[in-house]
């Protein structure tokens, strides 16, 4: 316990040491490409809170958590379907594999044929982009479910839909869970990709914009704003997965200390 | 959490570096028979003509420079690797170069790369004379530059040549610029989706003008041409730490630059067949195009007008204020 409480402590200071490594480093700096932290603080402050809050943050947002929750609804019904029917497996894995290995960012310019610019084509690649690895774990994750397990669902003679929804479907879910987790990594790199075609709306156009116009502070201050939504959208996801699956964590507890 | 403060640590030791190295690196003394090895970033594009000929011709080698190119994204990536010492000399148009210098990027001017002759605005098709044209869909009701404010109009990027150009055209036609709905997307896209309706004008660089032409959408107008006037657009420009380390070779690029700028006026056809190999493009495409121009010097006056023409059209707050120590070897 003791060891677990130093571990914290570490992983919370180390950051704050960077950060004011960082802010020492750059106090003096002339170099109109690094300039100093607090220059870039200063100019996060005016940019994000709240000059542009509601203009570019909160659509980049919204097409996040839209695009990411399509695409982890999307991968677990296909996963489950493909998983479940061989004959389908068969048929499309091949091509899944196939069509995972295109760089999401890549497919932008043929959606912006297909969909124009607007949100919805902003949406449809984060969510083109974001639904293989969740589609994939599902997969696996079914596969994998534990033959001891099947042959109990056997012995007490479950019905399909019991078999997969109540044994199958919980049993795949941490595999799941870690599928979301690669998919919203995914749907935030995407998310950023995007905005760098159509209209010039969103955290990642912005700082593109301000990088091409040599506006270095702000730059940075979009990178800084982009790296901390990325790092809370994790935790947030963490959260919410060591909810739902306490019953999991648990038992491994329970194996471990047995 | 721990993999994320060595990904801190990491970018935070690569940032320091990078600034490190862009405190002191020099060009590396080549090898062979005591050349300079000089490296110059460019975008590709026709104008690369001149460039070309002076490697091809020796006029480089005659200024004891081995001169390498190397294709940079974007005008603001050269100007970027130009400062830190990463390329001797970039290609940038004059907006972005006085959007670097209102940011205290130190940069000099030291040769024209293309421009606009003096007589072209006279000239009887500012078609002919300017790369970048202003396209709009033949029945879209448009009829001058400013029936486009409140329109959405595509260009390949924000702040930058062809937006500055449009918005100049849109308020000297008596329109509000600041209504434009701008859109960035890559040339090819751009002219689709005009086509499919999805923007209501599209500012193309040659060759893409070519190619709008050929699908039948409508000329509105010459951005380039009206924005400049005349003089050089285009430009080469070093870092001034650069400079002042090895002024030499600076000069003996300027020499040779201006002796193919010369050359390469007087021998259009020549450099349409360059400009072919550059941009692997069809000859014919090139030739169809606009007649390239390249100036034998870079005017003050040229840059300070676009300066004050940024101001008036709100992209700068104020003027950058331009002298001639902006221009390498102009006193």
């Amino acid at each position: 316990m003791k060891r677990h409480l130093f571990n914290l402590a570490l992983a919370i200071t180390a950051p704050f040491v960077l950060i004011l490594a960082w802010f020492k480093a750059s106090s003096q700096s002339t170099n109109a490409f690094f300039p100093p932290l607090s220059d870039i603080l200063v100019r996060f402050a005016d940019l994000w809170i709240f000059e542009h809050f509601v203009s570019d943050i909160i659509p980049s947002m919204r097409n996040l958590i839209i695009g990411f929750a399509l695409a982890a609804v999307l991968g677990v019904v296909i996963g489950f379907i493909l998983a479940t029917v061989p004959v389908l497996r068969v048929l499309f894995e091949p091509s899944l594999h196939l069509l995972r290995g295109i760089p999401p960012v890549a497919l932008v310019p043929i959606l912006i044929t297909l969909v124009g610019f607007t949100d919805q084509m902003r949406i449809s690649s984060i969510v083109i982009a974001a639904v293989f690895p969740t589609l994939i774990a599902t997969m696996d994750g079914i596969k994998a479910v534990d033959a001891s397990l099947k042959d109990v669902c056997t012995v007490y003679r479950l019905d399909r839909k019991d078999r997969l929804l109540s044994v199958y479907l919980p049993s795949a879910s941490p595999q799941i869970a870690a599928g979301m987790q690669v998919s919203l990594l995914v749907a935030f790199i995407v998310m950023i990709a995007s905005e760098m075609m159509g209209t010039a709306q969103g955290i990642g156009a912005m700082t593109l914009l301000a990088q091409q116009t040599f506006m270095a502070a702000d730059m940075w201050a979009g990178i800084l704003l982009l790296g901390l939504i990325g790092f809370l959208s994790n935790v947030l996801f963490d959260l919410v997965k060591n909810r739902a699956l306490s019953w999991y964590i648990g038992s491994k507890k329970m194996e471990k200390v047995s | 959490m721990q993999k994320r403060a060595l990904a801190a640590a990491t970018t935070l030791t690569l940032a320091l570096s990078l600034t490190a190295c862009s405190a002191g690196s020099g060009t590396a003394d080549g090898e062979d028979g005591g050349m300079e090895k000089f490296t110059v970033g460019v975008i590709g594009i026709g104008s690369d003509a001149a460039i070309q000929t002076a490697i091809d011709k020796g006029y480089f080698a005659e200024e004891g420079l081995d001169v390498e190119t190397t294709v940079v994204a974007n005008p603001p990536a050269g100007i970027a690797a130009a400062q830190s010492g990463q390329l001797d000399v970039a290609y940038t148009p004059s907006i972005p170069l006085i959007n670097a210098l209102s940011q205290n990027i130190e940069l000099n001017v030291i040769a024209a790369a293309d421009g606009y002759a003096t007589e072209a605005l006279e000239g009887k098709d500012p078609g002919k004379s300017d790369d970048t044209g202003l396209f709009i869909r033949p029945d879209s009701g448009i009829a001058r530059a400013r029936d486009l404010a409140g329109k959405r109009i595509a260009v390949p990027a924000r702040k930058a040549q062809l937006e500055v150009t449009v918005a100049n055209m849109v308020l000297k036609d008596g329109g509000d610029p600041a209504s434009i709905n701008w859109m960035v997307l890559d040339p090819a896209s751009s002219l689709q989706s005009l086509q499919q309706e999805r923007v209501d004008a599209a500012g193309l660089v040659a060759p893409f003008t070519t190619n709008a032409q050929a699908e039948g959408m409508k000329l509105l107008g010459s951005p380039g041409i009206e924005f400049f006037e005349a003089g050089a657009v285009g430009l080469w420009v070093a870092g001034a730490k650069q400079i002042a380390e090895e002024p030499e070779s600076v000069a003996g690029f300027q020499r040779a630059i201006y002796r193919a700028n010369a050359y390469a006026n007087e021998h259009l056809d020549e450099m349409d067949e360059l400009a072919s190999e550059i941009t692997s493009l069809d000859l014919e495409t090139i030739k169809n195009g606009a007649d390239p121009y390249w100036p034998s010097s870079v005017e003050l006056k040229d840059l300070q007008r676009v300066d004050s023409n940024l101001v008036n059209l709100g992209y700068l707050s104020q003027e950058v204020g331009l002298d001639e120590t902006l221009i390498h070897g102009a006193q």
